[in-house]
């Protein structure tokens, strides 16, 4: 069924429509959710964002292939995030950005999963700020003024993500360069 | 975004994880009202049955009315009939009497008198007694055409002569005089039992067109505000939790593309409330010369505008609400004239809002896309109080106009829908309308 389709279906309340959505977009949902959350109350935020999803869907305006998913995993991404500022310790501001720009390890040949849990397996912050500009795309401002921090310190953050992450996947290469 | 991270995006917008279990019935437990069939979006039955209740109840007042004012009829006509019973403290006196010339009732309350019959009377030891005179009021009764010699009338509604006739010793006390004054005394009593002054106890139907005239409100603000409109769309709960930005409303999810997300920009958020426009219909008992009871129909049409976003990306909003409401009041007759009449009233009113619908354009770079009509309703049942005042010139036996200004006090009902009567909870109106006297 074309995804215009299961929406309007959803509209009207339809359980097996609801299904189906969640069926086709769940697994990467969770992808995200755990991204952002580490290892912490991923079921939760899943349930509280299909509650989003659910109750919201009839605001959705269907445009394009693709946009529902995106929609979908912005209210992942939000959720994720009230979760994180509620449960977790606030996002310090640090202090100014370092000098030396990190050097971006090549990650072609590290496979998505064991990027995903480094990813995950990073300090919140740094995690959060890293998620939403390397993955997202978005810029120090818009972090900043989402995450309630300065800009510099939304560097900062993100310099530190990419030094560990760099450290992360060099070790890993070394370990696993050995058995290749 | 550097190659290093567009590669992360690319392979990570296709990664997928194994889902949670059981989650999707987590999920159904959670969302309210989830059915198994596509169902329509419409709430009918619910404003079939409130109206067909509120009908009803008008219906039911209107046929009271009309029942009573028969009643009034005969029960005049048995007051009549219990003060005329006249039982001679003695036995079988020997009346002789004329029976008067038939006359209806009407005719009768008309003039406030009656046309008694002669009565000729032995007269009895009982010119003391309470009781003397002895006119029939009879005229009404067909069974009663022949009096020879009644010891005691008996009236069509034999309880009430038994507490009247004994109990109104006053009254019949006069008529020991001759004749003339007794007709007199009687026919005073029968005015007093027949009052038919003009307002006091007769119904009235009343059509009143009103519109209510306060100022809707208005609110542009520039900070984070939680409303209702789309409050999951741009998720606001997120916000003020977060204390994102104190000032901004950031959009940082934005339910798609339309809004272009420019953290740099404000965003105002203006919501209009217009004013509702009120037509209702009602009925006024009265009970006594002065206090009245009120209730009716009334149906209320309540429109919110509100738009958000930046320049030359925003969205506006519009939210049309119909509501169907049950007013009662109590009213009072400060001063009243041939032409004028004061009055002063306060009571309640519980409305429900039946049917409702919102539509939202998405204006993007200046380039406005009407969105989808969508359905509103707000189940809760709203209450108010009101209280006023009302000015009524009768131009006519039947007609009058008034003017009501009053205040009134809606009751936050806990909906989510933010509504005029939700952000100006207090409210100063005025209804025009006409009165028309049945």
């Amino acid at each position: 069924m074309q995804e215009r389709e299961v929406i309007d279906l959803i509209k009207r309340g339809d359980k097996a429509a609801m299904r189906q959505l969640y069926d086709r977009h769940i697994r990467y949902l969770t992808a995200v959710a755990q991204r952002y959350l580490g290892y912490d109350a991923v079921r939760d935020v899943l349930q509280e964002s299909f509650i989003k999803i659910f109750s919201s869907i009839d605001r959705f305006e269907y445009r394009s292939e693709g946009g529902l998913r995106a929609w979908m995993a912005r209210i992942v991404v939000t959720e994720s995030l009230k979760h994180l500022r509620r449960e977790g310790p606030p996002m310090q501001s640090l202090d100014a950005v370092p000098l030396i720009e990190v050097e971006e390890e090549p990650t072609e040949d590290i496979p998505i999963e064991v990027l995903h849990r480094m990813i995950r397996e990073l300090p919140a912050g740094y995690r959060t700020v890293f998620n939403l500009y390397v993955v997202e795309g978005r810029s120090h401002r818009e972090i900043a003024s989402m995450l309630g921090i300065g800009e510099s310190s939304s560097a900062s953050q993100l310099h530190r993500a990419k030094s560990l992450l760099a450290r992360n996947i060099k070790e890993y290469k070394e370990k696993n360069s050995l058995m290749l | 975004m550097s190659r290093w991270s567009e590669d992360l995006h690319r392979r990570f917008e296709e990664f997928e994880v194994d889902a949670p279990e059981n989650l999707f019935d987590d999920i159904m437990e959670a969302l309210p009202a989830v059915s198994a069939e596509p169902q329509p979006a419409r709430v009918i039955p619910l404003w079939v049955k409130l109206s067909a209740v509120a009908a009803a109840v008008v219906m039911a007042v209107a046929a009271g009315l009309m029942a009573l004012r028969e009643g009034e009829d005969v029960l005049s006509e048995e007051a009549l009939l219990a003060t005329a019973t006249i039982v001679p403290s003695d036995k079988a006196v020997p009346t002789t009497m004329t029976p008067p010339p038939a006359q209806t009732i009407k005719e009768q309350e008309a003039t406030g008198q009656m046309i008694m019959g002669e009565v000729t009377t032995a007269p009895t030891k009982a010119d003391k007694a309470e009781r003397n005179t002895l006119v029939q009021a009879e005229q009404s009764l067909p069974d009663k055409t022949e009096q020879s010699a009644p010891d005691k009338t008996e009236p069509a509604n034999p309880s009430q002569a038994e507490s009247s006739s004994p109990t109104q010793p006053s009254k019949d006390a006069q008529a020991t005089t001759p004749e003339r004054q007794r007709t007199q005394t009687q026919r005073t009593i029968y005015t007093a039992q027949t009052p038919r002054a003009e307002s006091s106890t007769s119904g009235r139907l009343m059509a009143n067109l009103f519109t209510s005239g306060f100022s809707g409100s208005r609110h542009g603000h520039a900070s984070q505000q939680r409303f209702m409109v789309n409050s999951i769309l741009f998720g606001d709960k997120l916000m003020s939790d977060a204390g994102v930005g104190s000032d901004d409303t950031t959009l940082a999810s934005g339910v798609d593309e339309a809004v272009i997300y420019d953290p740099s920009q404000r965003v105002n958020t203006d919501i209009r409330h217009h004013q509702p426009i009120r037509v209702g219909v009602s009925l006024r008992y009265a009970l006594s010369d002065r206090w009245a009871v009120e209730s009716g129909l009334q149906y209320a049409n309540l429109r919110s505008d509100s738009s958000s976003g930046y320049a030359a990306n925003y969205y506006e909003d519009r939210m049309s609400l119909h509501y169907i409401g049950l007013p009662l009041s109590a009213v009072f007759t400060m001063w009243e004239s041939r032409r004028l009449k004061i009055y002063l009233s306060a009571g309640g009113l519980v409305e429900k809002c039946v049917d409702g619908s919102r539509r939202t354009d998405y204006v993007i770079g200046g380039e406005r896309e009407r969105g989808q009509r969508v359905d509103v309703m707000v189940d809760e049942l709203q209450f108010s109080i009101n209280a006023g005042a009302g000015l009524q010139l009768n131009l006519s036996p039947t007609v009058g106009i008034y003017a009501e200004p009053g205040v009134g006090y809606w009751f936050d009902n806990g909906s989510a829908i933010e509504t005029i009567y939700r952000t100006r909870p207090l409210n100063f109106n005025l209804n025009l309308g006409v009165r028309f006297t049945l």
